[in-house]
C-alpha cells in the first residue's frame, strides 16, 4: 500500500518533529493526535484494569500455603513448595507429553477441518442446502461433552458397542477399546473435529464473505480453475486468521482438555498412558486434599510455560506476516 | 476450454457437496438421537438405550422440566443478560479492536500486549470471587451476569483482525477527502465489516446464553437464575456421585432422570439454533461489492 | 406520663429477666440479637416456673445454605413452621440451595471472604477437614447437653456429642445420622434367582457364585454382577473377623496404613503398608502376619473378575446398567432398597429385587457386629460471622423437640405429604413427590427415625437392627483422624500414583497382586511413602500420649 505524496511529506516532517521532543511529550502528542481512537479504547482497558488485572493479585496463591480463612494476605509465604509434588514422581513427563501432543494434534486437525468446511461451502451453491448444512454443523458444539461420553461408549463398548458389532460382522475379533490406550489420540482427534469444526469454520466463512468477488471474477477470466482459485486466493487470504488463531490457541497448549478428556475418559486407569493429561492428573491428586495453593501453582506453570510459547511465535510471526502478529 | 473447467470444476463442487452433506449427517444424528430419545419415557431409555426414533413416546421429561415456574423466569433472565450483554460486549469490543487495528496508533501493540497477558494469566477463583462480592458487591444483581464477563480478549482480536484486513485505502481517502476518526468509523468501516460484527456478535451471544458458573457462584436468589445454570444443577448431579470418594453415600440421592438430562440440551438448544439462520446471510459472499472506490 | 411510663416500664422488664435468671441454669449468654431498645430476649424453651407469657423475641431471618434440588412444597412447610412458632421463635428459614458439585467451592468461597450466613452443610468429604482447623466454624459445646436447650440435649446423647468432636475436643457441628452404618448388600434380580432354580434367597457367598456361574452359562448377555469403575468390590468378599485392638487400619488416600500397637494399647510400634517387605509384616500378631492372610479378598476378586462386565473400569451409572436388565445383580447399600425395588418393578416387567448381606454376622444379626466410629457424615455447621448463632441452635432445638417438629422438616405436612403409621413409620402420599427433603442435610437423627411401612419386611428388620445401639462399638483409635498439612506434596504424589493400581486391583484386574503390590510399594516409597508413615506414627502416638483411645 503506498501512501500518496501528500502523506508521505507529511509523515517525514512529523518524524522530524518527533526526534525534537522528549519521551514523555511525545507521549501526550501522540494520545492528542489520535484522541478519539483512544477515548474509544479507553472504557475497555478500563474493564480489563478492573476484572482481569485486580484480581492477578491471587496469583500470588501459588507460593502460599494458602488457607481459606487467613486469605490472600494472610496467608503463609513458602515460595516453591508448591511446584515440587509435580515434579517429584517420574510421571510429569508423560503427562506433558500427553498434553502437549494431543493439544498440538487439536490445534492441527481443528484448523485444517474448519478451513476446509469454511471453503467447501462457501464454494458450493444452494441457499437452502447452505443453511441448513451450517446449521447443522455447528450442533455438535452444544452438545456438552457428558452427553457426547455417553455416545461414545455406546461406540466402543466391547459388548454391543456398534464399532464392534460391526466389525463381527466380518468376522473380526471385539477390540476392547477401553482397555487400549493406543486407540485413544486418533479417538479424541476424532472427536474434538467432530464437535468443534463446525462452529470453528464460522470465522473462517466470515473472513472468506469479506473476499473481495471480484478477484475471484478476474481469475476466472484468466482462465483458473475453481481449485487453482482455492489455493491461489482464498486460502492465502485466510492465512491471516489462521496465524491468529493458531497464536491464541499456542499460548494454551499447556492446559489440557480437561472437559472432554475427564468426560470421556474419565476414571478409567487403563487409559492414562495415552490420555492424562496435566490438568486430569491434577485432579486426582487433588481429590482428598483439595488444596487451592498447589493448583493454583500448576496453574501458574501452564500459563508461563504458554506465555513463553507465545512470545516465541509471535516474533516469528511479526518476521514472517507481520498482519497477524499478536503485538 | 470452458468446458474442459467446468468439468473439474463441477467434480470438485461434486466432492464438496458430498462431503459436506456426510459430515452434516454425522453432526446430525447424535443431536437427532438426543432429541428423540428425550420424548420417550425413562424406562424405556433405560430399556433400550439411545434411539432414533423414540419407541413409547411420552412428554414427561419435558413436563417435568416446565412443570416448576423457575424456568420461565429463567428464559427471561438469560434472554435479557444475552441482548443486553451483546451489545455491550459489541460496543466495547468494536472500540477497542478498531483502535487497535489502525496503524498510525503507536501504542496500540503495548495495548494489545496488555490485553494478551489478561489471558494467560489470572488470579483464580478466590480474588475473583472477593473483588466481585465482596468490594464491588454485585452479588445478586443481574450485573453480576454481564460485567464481569463483558470483555474477551479472544473475540477482541478476531475482530482487530477483521478490522485490519479491509483495505487501507479505502480510509486513506475518506481522510484526505476531510473525514476525521469518527466518520471513518461509523460510516464507512462498520457498514463494510458486517460478517465481522455477525460473528463476534454471534460468539458473545453464546457466551452469555450459556452462562451458568457465575451464577453458581453469586446468584441464590432463584428469581435471577438464568436458564443454563437451571440446566447445569441437573446435569452435574449424576457426575457428582462418581466424583465422591467411594466410601461416601448419599442416602437416597435420586440422580435425575436421564430424559430429563437430555430433554434439557434440547431446551438450551433450540433458541440458538432459530437465532444462526438469520445471521446466516450476513456470511454471504460479496458483501464488499462496491466498496473500493478508487 | 410518658416518662413514668417507660421507667416503670424498664424496671419491670429488669425484674423480670433477674426472676429468670435466677430459674434456669444459665452458665451460657442466652443474649442473641440485642434489641435496640434494650429489652433482652427472653427463653423460649418451656419452663416449669408460671411467669407471665414472654414477648415473642424479634425477629430474625436464618440464612442457610444446603445441596439438591429445593422440595416444591418447602414453602408450605416453612409457612406453617412460622405459624406455629410466630410467638415462640419468631424465625424464618430462607435456605439456598446449591448443585450437590458447586456445594463444596461455594461454601470455601464464602467462608474465605467472610460472608454472613447462618448455617451451611459441611462434612469430611467436604470442607470441614480444613476450615475447622483454620477457624471457620463456631463451637457448639455449650448448646449440647445444656437444659436450656431441652430439644437438642434429648436427642443428642453425650456420647453421641462426644464422638463427635473434634480433634481439639470440641464440637463444631449439628452431627446428623440415622444409621451409623448404612450395611452393604448385593442387591439380586429374585425372578432370575427363581428361573435358575434358586428356591430360596441366597444366604451365601457359595451360593452367590453358584447364582453366577448359572448366569454366565444359560442367561447370554447379562452379566452376573454390575459394579461402579471407581469402587469395584469394595466389601465384598471381605474378611470376616472382629476387630483387633492391635491392628488399626486408617486409610489415606485410598492405600491402607495398618497402625501397630503396643499390647497396652498406649503405644506405636510400627505402621505397615502393603507391599512393605515380609519381615515388617511379620511383627504383625496373626491373621496379618503375611501379605497373603490379611488380604484373602483380593485372589477373590481376581476369581470373580469373570462375573465382571468386560468394561468394568468406565462403569460409571451401574445401577443403570442393572435396571436396563444386563446385569443379574448389583452392588448397593441397604438404604436404597424401596426405591430401587420400586424402579425397577416399572422398568422391567415381572421383575422383582431382593438383596444379599455381604457380612455374615450383620446378616445374622448379631450384636457389637459393626465398628464404628460414631461419627456422622453429614452435619451443619455455623460460621463464626454469623450473627444469629443463638437464634439458629434455637431453631434447631425447637425442631428436636418433638416427633412433630422434626417431622414437619423431614417428612412435609401430615396429611398432605404422609401420614403416620404407628410411632416409628410413615407412609407416603401422592403429594410426596412434591416434598422430597434431604433430611441428612437438616434433620436426621437416630431418636427419631420413621421407616416406611411400604418396606419390606426384610429390609425393615436389618434398618431396626442399624438403628439399635447394642450393635455397635467403637474399636481403637475410632476418633483418629490424620492431618495432612505436613505432607501435602507427598500424601498428593503417592495418592494419584496408587490411585490407578488400587482401581483395577479393586476391579480384580490383578491377579499376581501380590508382586505388584511389592512393586508398587517401592514407586511410592520413592515419592514420600515413608514421609507419611512417619507422619502418621507421630500423630497417632501424640493422639494416644494425649488420653485418646
Amino acid at each position: 500500500m503506498s501512501n500518496t505524496t501528500v502523506q508521505q511529506v507529511a509523515i517525514k516532517s512529523e518524524v522530524e518533529s518527533r526526534k525534537k521532543r522528549g519521551p514523555f511529550a511525545s507521549f501526550i502528542y501522540e494520545i492528542v493526535k489520535n484522541k478519539f481512537l483512544y477515548l474509544l479504547a479507553l472504557p475497555g482497558m478500563l474493564w480489563f484494569f478492573v476484572f482481569a488485572y485486580l484480581p492477578m493479585v491471587g496469583i500470588i496463591i501459588a507460593f502460599q500455603d494458602f488457607k481459606a480463612m487467613k486469605g490472600i494476605f494472610g496467608s503463609e509465604f513458602v515460595g516453591l513448595r508448591n511446584f515440587q509434588f509435580f515434579f517429584r514422581s517420574g510421571d510429569w513427563i508423560q503427562i506433558v507429553t500427553n498434553t502437549l501432543f494431543l493439544n498440538t494434534l487439536f490445534i492441527i486437525f481443528n484448523t485444517a477441518a474448519a478451513v476446509f468446511i469454511a471453503v467447501m461451502v462457501t464454494e458450493v451453491s444452494g441457499k437452502w442446502f447452505k443453511k441448513v448444512t451450517q446449521s447443522v454443523m455447528i450442533f455438535p458444539h452444544f452438545l456438552s461433552w457428558t452427553v457426547v461420553a455417553m455416545f461414545v461408549m455406546a461406540f466402543v463398548a466391547t459388548d454391543g458397542g456398534f464399532i464392534n458389532q460391526f466389525l463381527s460382522l466380518f468376522g473380526i475379533e471385539s477390540i476392547q477399546f477401553l482397555a487400549s490406550p493406543q486407540y485413544w489420540p486418533f479417538i479424541l482427534v476424532l472427536l474434538k473435529i467432530w464437535h468443534g469444526a463446525g462452529f470453528g469454520s464460522i470465522v473462517y466463512m466470515a473472513t472468506i464473505s469479506g473476499i473481495n468477488p471480484e478477484i475471484y471474477e478476474s481469475a476466472s477470466i484468466d482462465g483458473a480453475s475453481r481449485l487453482q482459485k482455492i489455493r491461489f486466493i482464498t486460502l492465502p487470504l485466510l492465512k491471516p486468521t489462521v496465524i491468529l488463531l493458531t497464536i491464541l490457541a499456542v499460548g494454551g497448549i499447556f492446559n489440557g482438555d480437561f472437559g472432554m478428556i475427564y468426560a470421556i475418559v474419565g476414571r478409567n486407569p487403563l487409559l492414562y498412558p495415552t490420555t492424562d493429561v496435566i490438568d486430569t492428573y491434577l485432579f486426582r491428586s487433588m481429590m482428598d486434599l483439595g488444596d487451592m495453593s498447589m493448583s493454583a501453582a500448576i496453574g501458574f506453570l501452564q500459563s508461563l510455560v504458554g506465555f513463553i510459547l507465545v512470545l516465541t511465535v509471535n516474533s516469528i510471526a511479526k518476521k514472517v506476516a507481520p498482519e497477524s502478529a499478536i503485538f | 476450454m470452458s468446458i474442459n473447467e467446468s468439468l473439474s470444476d463441477r467434480i470438485l463442487k461434486g466432492f464438496f457437496y458430498a462431503a459436506i452433506l456426510l459430515f452434516s449427517i454425522y453432526c446430525l444424528i447424535p443431536f437427532w438421537s438426543v432429541v428423540a430419545s428425550s420424548l420417550t419415557s425413562e424406562a424405556s431409555l433405560v430399556k433400550n438405550g439411545y434411539m432414533i426414533w423414540p419407541i413409547d413416546f411420552s412428554l414427561d421429561a419435558y413436563k417435568l422440566i416446565f412443570r416448576d415456574s423457575t424456568i420461565y423466569k429463567s428464559y427471561g433472565v438469560t434472554t435479557f443478560v444475552t441482548v443486553v450483554g451483546t451489545a455491550l460486549s459489541m460496543i466495547f469490543t468494536s472500540a477497542m479492536s478498531y483502535t487497535l487495528s489502525v496503524k498510525s496508533v503507536k501504542y496500540r501493540n503495548h495495548m494489545a500486549f496488555y490485553i494478551y497477558f489478561t489471558m494467560l494469566f489470572q488470579g483464580g477463583l478466590v480474588a475473583s470471587y472477593l473483588l466481585i462480592s465482596k468490594y464491588l458487591d454485585m452479588k445478586d444483581t443481574i450485573w453480576v451476569l454481564i460485567v464481569p464477563g463483558m470483555l474477551s480478549a479472544w473475540n477482541m482480536f478476531l475482530l482487530r483482525n477483521f478490522f485490519a484486513s479491509i483495505d487501507e485505502s479505502i480510509a486513506e481517502s475518506a481522510k484526505i477527502d476531510g473525514a476525521n476518526d469518527a466518520y471513518i468509523l461509523f460510516k464507512i468501516i462498520l457498514p463494510i465489516s458486517l460478517p465481522a460484527i455477525a460473528t463476534i456478535g454471534l460468539f458473545y451471544a453464546l457466551g452469555y446464553w450459556n452462562k451458568w458458573f457465575d451464577a453458581m457462584l453469586y446468584i441464590n436468589n432463584k428469581d435471577l437464575f438464568p436458564l443454563q445454570y437451571l440446566i447445569q444443577r441437573i446435569m452435574n448431579n449424576l457426575d457428582y456421585i462418581n466424583q465422591v470418594s467411594a466410601d461416601v453415600t448419599l442416602p437416597n440421592f435420586i440422580p435425575p432422570a436421564m430424559t430429563v438430562r437430555l430433554a434439557t440440551t434440547v431446551v438450551t438448544i433450540g433458541p440458538i439454533v432459530f437465532l444462526y439462520p438469520f445471521l446466516q446471510k450476513y456470511f454471504v459472499k460479496g458483501l464488499m461489492v462496491g466498496a473500493v472506490k478508487g | 406520663m410518658v416518662k413514668m411510663n417507660r421507667i416503670s416500664a424498664l424496671l419491670l422488664s429488669t425484674a423480670l429477666v433477674t426472676t429468670l435468671a435466677a430459674c434456669g441454669n444459665n452458665s451460657n449468654s442466652s443474649s442473641t440479637a440485642v434489641d435496640p431498645t434494650g429489652t433482652p430476649t427472653t427463653t423460649t424453651t418451656d419452663n416449669n416456673n408460671q411467669e407471665p407469657k414472654a414477648e415473642p423475641p424479634k425477629a430474625v431471618t436464618l440464612k442457610g445454605m444446603l445441596f439438591g434440588d429445593q422440595p416444591k412444597d418447602l414453602s408450605l412447610v416453612l409457612d406453617e413452621f412460622e405459624n406455629r412458632t410466630k410467638d415462640t421463635l419468631n424465625t424464618k428459614i430462607d435456605i439456598s440451595w446449591n448443585a450437590p458439585a458447586d456445594h463444596k467451592q461455594k461454601v470455601k468461597l464464602m467462608m474465605a471472604a467472610g460472608e454472613e450466613v447462618d448455617f451451611v452443610f459441611d462434612a469430611d468429604f467436604q470442607n470441614l477437614r480444613e476450615l475447622v482447623p483454620q477457624g471457620a466454624y463456631a463451637q457448639l459445646d455449650k448448646y449440647f447437653n445444656n437444659d436450656e436447650y431441652p430439644g437438642l440435649k434429648a436427642a443428642f446423647s453425650e456420647e453421641f456429642i462426644e464422638m463427635n468432636k473434634r480433634y481439639d475436643d470440641h464440637l463444631y457441628t449439628i452431627p446428623f445420622t440415622q444409621y451409623f452404618y448404612d450395611i452393604p448388600v448385593i442387591y439380586i434380580r429374585k425372578d432370575l434367582r427363581e428361573k435358575h432354580g434358586f428356591t430360596s434367597p441366597i444366604s451365601s457367598y457359595d451360593e452367590l457364585q453358584q447364582y453366577y456361574d448359572k448366569i454366565l452359562s444359560s442367561e447370554s448377555g447379562v452379566t452376573p454382577l454390575a459394579l461402579r469403575g471407581t469402587s469395584g468390590f469394595q466389601e465384598i468378599w471381605a474378611p470376616e473377623r472382629p476387630e483387633m485392638d492391635t491392628v488399626r487400619p486408617i486409610t489415606l488416600g485410598g492405600i491402607v496404613y495398618f497402625v501397630h500397637l503396643s499390647d497396652d494399647l498406649k503405644t506405636v510400634q510400627n505402621v505397615v503398608v502393603a507391599g512393605d517387605p515380609a519381615e515388617n509384616w511379620a511383627t504383625l500378631p496373626e491373621p496379618m502376619n503375611t501379605l497373603k492372610s490379611a488380604f484373602p479378598q483380593y485372589d477373590k476378586w481376581a476369581e470373580w473378575n469373570k462375573y465382571l462386565e468386560k468394561d468394568i473400569l468406565s462403569q460409571k451409572d451401574h445401577k443403570a446398567y442393572f435396571m436396563s436388565g444386563k446385569a443379574a445383580s448389583y452392588y448397593g447399600t441397604i438404604s436404597s432398597y424401596a426405591a430401587d425395588k420400586k424402579l425397577l418393578q416399572e422398568t422391567i416387567a415381572g421383575a422383582d429385587l431382593e438383596f444379599f448381606v455381604l457380612k455374615e454376622r450383620i446378616r445374622n444379626m448379631e450384636p457389637k457386629a459393626i465398628a464404628t466410629n460414631y461419627k456422622a457424615n453429614n452435619s451443619i455447621a455455623i460460621p463464626v460471622s454469623s450473627k444469629n448463632i443463638d437464634r439458629t441452635m434455637k431453631f434447631f432445638d425447637w425442631l428436636f423437640q418433638s416427633r412433630e417438629n422434626h417431622d414437619l422438616f423431614e417428612l412435609g405436612i401430615e396429611g398432605t405429604h404422609w401420614e403416620a403409621v404407628g410411632e416409628d413409620q410413615y407412609k407416603l402420599l401422592d403429594a410426596s413427590n412434591n416434598y422430597m427433603f434431604p433430611g441428612y442435610e437438616f434433620t436426621w437423627n437416630p431418636t427419631m427415625i420413621r421407616t416406611s411401612a411400604d418396606l419390606d419386611e426384610t429390609a425393615k428388620k436389618y434398618l431396626d437392627y442399624s438403628a439399635e445401639a447394642d450393635t455397635y462399638y467403637a474399636p481403637v483409635l475410632a476418633r483418629f483422624a490424620f492431618d495432612t498439612s505436613n505432607v501435602k506434596g507427598e500424601f498428593a504424589n503417592v495418592q494419584s500414583k496408587a490411585d490407578p493400581f488400587i482401581q483395577t486391583l479393586k476391579a480384580g484386574q490383578i491377579k499376581d497382586w501380590e508382586t505388584q503390590i511389592q512393586a508398587l510399594n517401592k514407586e511410592l516409597k520413592a515419592i514420600g511413602l515413608d514421609t507419611i508413615r512417619q507422619e502418621l506414627q507421630k500423630q497417632v502416638q501424640a493422639y494416644l500420649d494425649a488420653g485418646g483411645k
